[in-house]
């Protein structure tokens, strides 16, 4: 197991460290055990929309439909925990799914540019997100004390939601690295033609892509009901945007290929860090929208000055196995 | 390797630098979250909050949800501030049935809450301010059965649906406007634009499906300034009414473009937010619920009004 670690993959974790220095010295209340544990509960939502683009990222697509999907799929279930209990939230990663497959079809099947096609779903759904939810109006759970509890009271150092999501981005990491799926995800973003060579069917392994991404955007979703104990329909404009610079603060490939669903929580978590600690700081709220940019913009950098690093520290002497 | 170590020597600097700090001064801060800064309303308001705080000695932490939408965004905010453990929160909800969990879970961490304009849908608060939306709803239709001459279709440009304020003031309107002018029909509403830009979609949609629209409610100042573009652009005369009273409000209203504006007062009740923020605090007596009348503002009276109480001065920024 002599892996090295590709330096984008170090991005998230660093900026982290640097961002958690910064505030500790700025922001007062930053640094405790409390805050720590407040943003642990927090960048949940982001880390699954994350986890999910990563997928179709890393199949060289694009979904810019998460954010949509997310609202959509949090308020049928929400809708749908109101008539059959809490249980009923368990619709959201299904209406993700079932997303998911639309968006996969539009691209895999139809060879529709993945922006067009995600473009076409995001706005589609957020229609019907209005339509199924009179207007817009949040479906308020009726069970909200239960659902909130489960999404905010730590148990054993986390919310029950999170564990629960923490376990599927590690089931994230295992289906890239282990799966033939997620390795034969990875080799098409990598090299589109080789899936052939193989015996693949690329348009399948992008539906499935896709299908992953709607399906983590609909858990995202089930998170956003249960932390307001209730259904957001007019939720997650500019999510989708904060999720594709989580994924790719985490080290995932624009041109696909290459995805880390570890790096990229991190990459969440990241982002996480850096708007609790403006929160906490009290800058202007203009200011602190500036930075986030900012931030991005860095890790980008960052990314760029760590190969650089690393190579250069690498003398000839390899560390090949 | 030296990179490495000069690195973590720097790392072990700033730790060292953060952990030497002194402990924070015990002044009291007072978290406030807003749902849109880029609105003119949550301007002046804020700057009502803060301008009281500093008479109060207080700090405050402004959250901006950045949109009536982004209610994940504010439960977050709202989670900070409770990590924070400020004395107190005014909060303009994004969606009030949302963000009632969290704000329940402030409170029972001890944090009294106080609501203002659109608050959570919580009886827990310590506090809600707010203007007499339904009142303003109710001048605007006066004002505009009379700039319509009590005849002909108007729309309604009423804003987000899901907020007690919008909800408010078009009941408000259509009530009084079947009084005050029972000949005139409602043909449209419309509960999807909540901005400038938005409204001006909607209104230009309008200048096609209604030619000969009399007049358009438009719930803020904002909406109002999309629908006055999109008539103007479209050659099209229509009477508009508002509410509140921006910059942009005031403007349209000395040129003519709107026959009135129906205003809260704002900065007021910013300020009287952070004063029962502020007694709630000291964990002195709060009354429970503060309403703030509403002013009607026409190209007569525009020069002889006390702006103090509603805007912002132009030079503020939050």
């Amino acid at each position: 197991m002599n892996q090295v670690i590709a330096p984008r993959l170090l991005v998230a974790p660093a900026g982290i460290i640097a961002a958690g220095l910064i505030f500790a010295a700025i922001a007062p209340g930053f640094l405790s055990l409390g805050n720590a544990a407040s943003i642990a509960g927090q960048a949940w939502v982001l880390v699954l929309l994350a986890t999910g683009q990563m997928f179709a990222l890393a199949a060289r697509g694009f979904d810019i439909s998460v954010g949509a999907i997310a609202a959509l799929a949090g308020t049928l279930a929400a809708m749908a925990a109101n008539s059959f209990g809490l249980a009923g939230l368990i619709v959201a990663p299904l209406v993700g799914l079932a997303c998911g497959t639309l968006n996969g079809w539009l691209v895999g099947r139809l060879a529709l540019q993945p922006i067009v096609a995600t473009l076409g779903s995001l706005v589609a759904l957020k229609g019907i997100a209005l339509l199924v939810s009179d207007d817009g109006q949040a479906v308020p759970l009726t069970e909200a004390g239960q659902a909130t509890s489960l999404a905010f009271d730590p148990v054993l150092g986390l919310p029950p939601l999170a564990w629960l999501a923490l376990a599927c981005v590690l089931g994230a990491q295992f289906l890239l690295s282990h799966a033939t799926l997620g390795k034969r995800i990875l080799m098409l973003g990598a090299n589109p033609e080789a899936v052939g060579l193989v015996g693949a069917d690329a348009g399948a392994l992008q539906i499935r892509a896709y299908q992953l991404c709607g399906l983590f955007a609909g858990l995202a979703g089930a998170l956003m009901t249960a932390r307001a104990g209730a259904g957001l329909p007019t939720e997650g404009a500019g999510m989708e945007l904060q999720a594709i610079a989580a994924a790719i603060i985490g080290g995932t490939a624009l041109s696909g290929g290459v995805a880390n669903a570890i790096a990229v929580a991190a990459g969440a978590f990241f982002v996480q860090v850096v708007l609790t600690g403006l929160n906490l700081t009290g800058v202007s709220p203009f200011l602190a929208q500036v930075t986030v940019g900012l931030v991005i913009l860095g890790s980008g950098l960052m990314d760029t000055a760590l190969r650089s690093l690393l190579t250069r520290n690498r003398q000839p002497k390899d560390v090949s196995p | 390797m030296t990179f490495l170590s000069r690195r973590s020597l720097l790392l072990a600097s700033i730790a060292a630098a953060a952990l030497a700090q002194p402990a924070f001064a015990q002044e009291k801060t007072i978290g406030i979250a807003v749902p849109n800064l880029a609105s003119s309303f949550w301007i002046s308001a804020v700057y009502g909050m803060e301008s009281e705080a500093k008479a109060g000695g207080a700090k405050v932490l402004k959250l901006n949800a950045g949109g009536d939408a982004n209610a994940s965004q504010q439960i977050a905010q709202v989670q900070d501030l409770i990590q924070r453990k400020v004395s107190a929160i005014v909060i303009g909800a994004t969606n009030g049935d949302a963000v009632k969990p969290i704000v329940e879970r402030a409170i029972e961490a001890g944090i009294p809450v106080i609501g203002i304009s659109s608050p959570p849908n919580t009886p827990k608060l310590a506090s809600l301010v707010s203007a007499d939306h339904a009142d303003m709803g109710k001048l605007q239709a006066e004002c505009l059965a009379k700039a319509v001459g009590g005849k002909g279709t108007v729309a309604m440009m009423a804003g987000p649906a899901g907020q007690a304020w919008s909800d408010l003031r078009a009941k408000g309107f259509r009530e009084a406007l079947a009084k005050a002018a029972p000949d005139v029909k409602i043909v449209a509403e419309s509960r999807l634009a909540d901005n400038r830009n938005a409204a001006l979609g909607t209104a230009e949609d309008w200048t096609q499906r209604f030619p000969d629209l009399a007049g358009i409610y438009a719930a803020t100042d904002d909406m109002a300034a999309g629908v006055v573009s999109a008539f103007k652009s479209a050659s099209k005369p229509v009477k508009v009414s508002a509410s509140n009273f921006s910059p942009t409000a005031q403007q349209m209203l000395k040129d003519g473009d709107i026959a009135c504006t129906s205003i809260q007062q704002v900065v007021a009740q910013g300020k009287a937010a952070m004063a029962q923020a502020l007694k709630a605090a000291a964990k002195q007596p709060v009354e429970a619920r503060v309403v703030l009348p509403a002013l009607l503002v026409t190209r007569e009276n525009v020069a002889t009004v006390d702006l103090s109480s509603v805007v912002a001065p132009a030079d503020y920024r939050p």
